[in-house]
């Protein structure tokens, strides 16, 4: 079962408390220096010694059920500036240049009356799914990481195959262009032929049989 | 930030309005369970002139049209909050020779 702190139970009970519930979003994208750190509040605050900005966003509810269902929800930050939006730019051209990496959303619920604790109330972990833009809202869809799309096992090392594409960066093959002979069928005789067998993608070494999980 | 334009002060009858948001649930036991929204409220106004000046409309025109944040005095206490225009219109009438009667509501940032 979820717990709160006491100084939020005492809140929460109130007939009239003069504490709000804060959602604070803590926003990393990847090649951004610092995390974004938002507040939906109608003033920045000060929590966990950062300075969490106000700024206007709206979350729809994250549900929770005992399914097993991996939560999925969409966030809007308001692109009426476009600030947010520049900086997914920045993000996108980050992807092409270094390879993907998935923006993290952390977001925490606490109540004003517990500010001084660096502890929130709830608090979600989630990564950016796909974002989407236009003159009002940036939408990003957000969810938790789902084991079962991770590839597994990671990597394959075959004994007689090179994983490498004829060519490429780790190939390292220089193709002359024009000449019927300068195909590769991924064996290591013809790597020979090549003369390229020293940046061989296969695994010669790896033993006989089965399979081998390490 | 821009300054409020040197106009005339507004006519005594202009509004204002304290914003504070709550979230409020009525109970069947015929009570009510509240809690504000934001650490913050916020002052609307509705600012009236009577007869403003050609000039003055001018200023404020220019104003309302640049829709940048500006610093406002308040006329009575002297406070000066960070405003900016909250409509998408300005209302004016011309009442007399060099004369409009204007309206408009700025709300605290």
């Amino acid at each position: 079962m979820r717990t709160i702190s006491a100084t939020a139970m005492t809140e929460k009970n109130k007939l009239a408390s003069s504490y709000p519930w804060i959602l604070c979003l803590e926003i990393t994208v990847p090649g951004l220096g610092m995390p974004i750190r938002i507040c939906s509040n109608g003033e920045d605050i000060t929590w966990k010694g950062e300075t969490w900005t106000a700024f206007p966003f709206e979350m729809d509810a994250i549900k929770e059920t005992s399914t097993g269902e991996v939560p999925r929800v969409d966030l809007r930050v308001s692109n009426v500036s476009r600030a947010i939006e520049g900086y997914l730019h920045d993000y996108d051209a980050y992807c092409k240049a270094n390879g993907y990496s998935a923006i993290e959303v952390i977001c925490s619920l606490i109540n004003y009356a517990n500010v001084a604790s660096g502890t929130p109330e709830v608090e979600y972990n989630l990564t950016l799914i796909r974002p989407r833009t236009n003159s009002k809202w940036v939408t990003f869809t957000l969810g938790a990481n789902n084991p079962f799309l991770r590839r597994f096992p990671p990597n394959r090392m075959l004994k007689q195959n090179c994983r490498y594409k004829f060519g490429d960066e780790r190939c390292g093959y220089v193709q002359l262009g024009g000449s019927g002979d300068d195909t590769c069928n991924k064996t290591l005789a013809r790597c020979r032929e090549l003369g390229n067998s020293r940046r061989f993608g296969g695994t010669p070494g790896i033993g006989k049989d089965g399979i081998v999980i390490v | 930030m821009a300054n409020w334009p040197t106009i005339e002060t507004p006519s005594i009858d202009f509004e204002e309005e304290t914003y504070f948001p709550f979230v409020r649930t009525e109970s069947e036991g015929n009570y009510v369970q509240q809690r504000p929204r934001s650490t913050r409220s916020r002052k609307r106004f509705s600012l009236k002139w009577k007869a403003m000046t050609q000039a003055d409309y001018d200023a404020l025109v220019a104003a309302f049209v640049a829709g940048e944040l500006l610093t406002w005095t308040h006329p009575v206490t002297s406070t000066s909050y960070t405003v900016i225009f909250s409509e998408d219109s300005l209302k004016a009438r011309y009442v007399a020779e060099d004369r409009w009667e204007v309206s408009c509501q700025i709300e605290e940032q």
